[in-house]
């Protein structure tokens, strides 16, 4: 068992190791941008907050921290593998030469690449954040087996989209960005929906993207109670793993590898 | 090394966009699909902050419609970037970083010449038709009478906004010169970040984030600006700082661009084993 686990976290620190081989300067721009980007949307909430007389549907506090923590949690609230990377690159055969399971191996070394980012931009961010007066704290501890269950449904789409690029002919970049337009609006990351305008947040925190971001978002705000949020989640992980392995399994003989 | 007249430069561009159409028709209903499938994407894109907008009758001073206008706007200028800059034309640090200047001096055409080949004006178009159909909406929509010339300012900042993008590019990329594994994808995380960040309208924005936006990150040339100078609401002098934006910062990029190439032209890009592996 032991060893078992250690092949994986071997693989994590392989990962890390590749992300940061470049020095840390060569992380240092996707950090500023990360700021860059983060600041206006701030400010944007205080603008919409001070300008609008209505009821906003969520305090100014509770939107600082929904965007904040997404900004802190942005790898694992919308799970990115290197997997379309890899088939753009012709490596997609690397995930089948490891001794290991592939799910297991895509895993890890996912994994491995977030920790530079947690470590050199969020872990400064959770600190520095009571300055800006934005509350880190979850409000229910509910958000980590939430936030847990959006991990595991990331992967699942991951799976499921990188079947999508080999049925579409090995277009990564289609999917790519289809998928992270798609994660952007229906996920709640970028704008909560309890926000939105029509009552949309009745039925579009019931879509499958809804489990991702948007629902350990809400129960870090409090802005939704977890019995509305667990069940949906664990709804979604069951329904899109089993399409996600079912449907690996029957794409995977498509995969073609050339390029580079 | 042939005289490149101007009629030359759009054959060239003729066989490129020849080419491209016949990518398009080889397959036309997976084309099409690939394309709708973009476009839907864009749209999915700008939703979010145009159903803010609708939400609370506009953010900042712009109504939702004025809001829409300027997210169509930034997608305009995205999309000209697509059609124009395939091949990682507008992304210059990636070539730098991959040692493939020295594919382009072999060639017997001049650089921007050479950037011919990145011309996709038919796959790569979904971005700017999203932008064109969402502003034909926003400007149906739009309350407020716009001014007679208003047809004039949105083709000139178009420019100007594409121009400053592009130097921009350019600008950060020398550093690609200089740091080839750093710096291999500086200029897509610049671009990126500066078309994100420009989906924010900055009206009611403080000065101290609204100028930072305007002069050391120019996000806010991108759309916002543009969008007010269109609705004839920005002042006189602020009219023409896109333009002086875009003169000066072109010439810094050619400048530290030029210097950047010659550094390379005597020390390389270290970046491949003997094997051909790319460090």
């Amino acid at each position: 068992m032991v060893m078992e686990l250690k092949k994986y976290i071997i693989t994590a620190q392989t990962s890390l190791r590749g992300k940061i081989n470049g020095g840390i300067v060569y992380m240092l721009p996707q950090i500023i941008f990360k700021v860059i980007y983060l600041v206006p949307l701030m400010f944007l909430w205080r603008v919409i907050s001070s300008g609008s007389d209505a009821d906003v549907g969520m305090s100014l506090t509770q939107l600082l921290s929904y965007t904040y923590v997404n900004a802190l949690f942005a790898d694992l609230l919308n799970v990115q593998s290197f997997m379309t990377a890899w088939d753009y690159d012709g490596k997609s055969e690397g995930i089948f030469t490891r001794p290991f399971s592939v799910y297991g191996y895509v895993i890890s070394r996912t994994a491995g690449e977030w920790i530079p980012s947690l470590i050199m931009f969020s872990l400064p961010m959770v600190l520095i954040a009571p300055l800006f007066g934005i509350s880190v704290i979850p409000a229910t501890l509910w958000f980590f087996p939430s936030l847990l269950l959006c991990v595991s449904l990331g992967f699942a789409f991951e799976f499921l989209f990188f079947c999508v690029t080999l049925r579409l002919r090995n277009i990564s970049w289609l999917t790519m960005v289809f998928r992270q337009a798609l994660m952007a609006f229906f996920s709640g990351t970028a704008v909560p929906f309890k926000i939105l305008p029509f009552g949309l947040d009745r039925w579009i925190s019931y879509q499958p993207f809804a489990s991702l971001g948007g629902a350990p978002l809400s129960l870090f705000t409090a802005a939704a109670h977890p019995s509305q949020i667990l069940p949906v989640q664990i709804f979604w992980n069951i329904t899109i793993w089993a399409a996600a392995v079912i449907w690996f399994k029957k794409s995977r003989e498509r995969m073609v590898s050339f390029g580079g | 090394m042939g005289r490149i007249t101007f009629k030359r430069y759009f054959k060239l561009l003729a066989i490129h966009a020849k080419m491209d159409f016949a990518s398009l028709t080889r397959d036309t209903v997976f084309m099409l699909f690939f394309m709708f499938s973009d476009i839907l994407a864009n749209a999915s894109a700008v939703s979010g902050l145009f159903l803010l907008a609708w939400r609370f009758g506009g953010l900042g001073s712009l109504d939702k419609f004025e809001v829409l206008f300027m997210l169509a706007y930034g997608n305009i200028i995205t999309g000209i970037l697509n059609i124009w800059g395939g091949n990682n034309f507008v992304y210059p640090s990636r070539i730098i970083a991959r040692g493939q200047m020295e594919h382009m001096f072999i060639i017997p055409l001049p650089f921007f010449t050479q950037m011919t080949i990145g011309f996709y004006p038919f796959t790569c178009s979904s971005t700017f038709l999203t932008g064109v159909i969402l502003m034909a909406v926003s400007v149906f929509n739009i309350g407020a009478v716009l001014p007679v010339w208003w047809a004039l300012a949105l083709a000139a900042n178009i420019i100007i906004s594409v121009v400053i993008t592009v130097a921009l590019s350019y600008l950060v990329s020398t550093l690609a010169f200089y740091a080839p594994v750093q710096c291999e994808e500086i200029s897509a995380d610049v671009l990126y970040c500066a078309l994100y960040t420009s989906q924010f309208p900055l009206s009611g924005m403080p000065a101290y984030i609204k100028y930072p936006l305007l002069t050391i990150f120019p996000a806010g040339l991108l759309a916002w600006l543009p969008a007010m100078i269109i609705f004839g609401r920005s002042t006189a002098a602020s009219n023409f700082y896109p333009l002086l934006f875009a003169a000066a910062l072109t010439l810094c990029a050619s400048y530290f661009f030029r210097k950047g190439l010659r550094y390379y032209v005597k020390k390389g890009i270290n970046r491949y084993h003997a094997g051909g592996h790319r460090r």
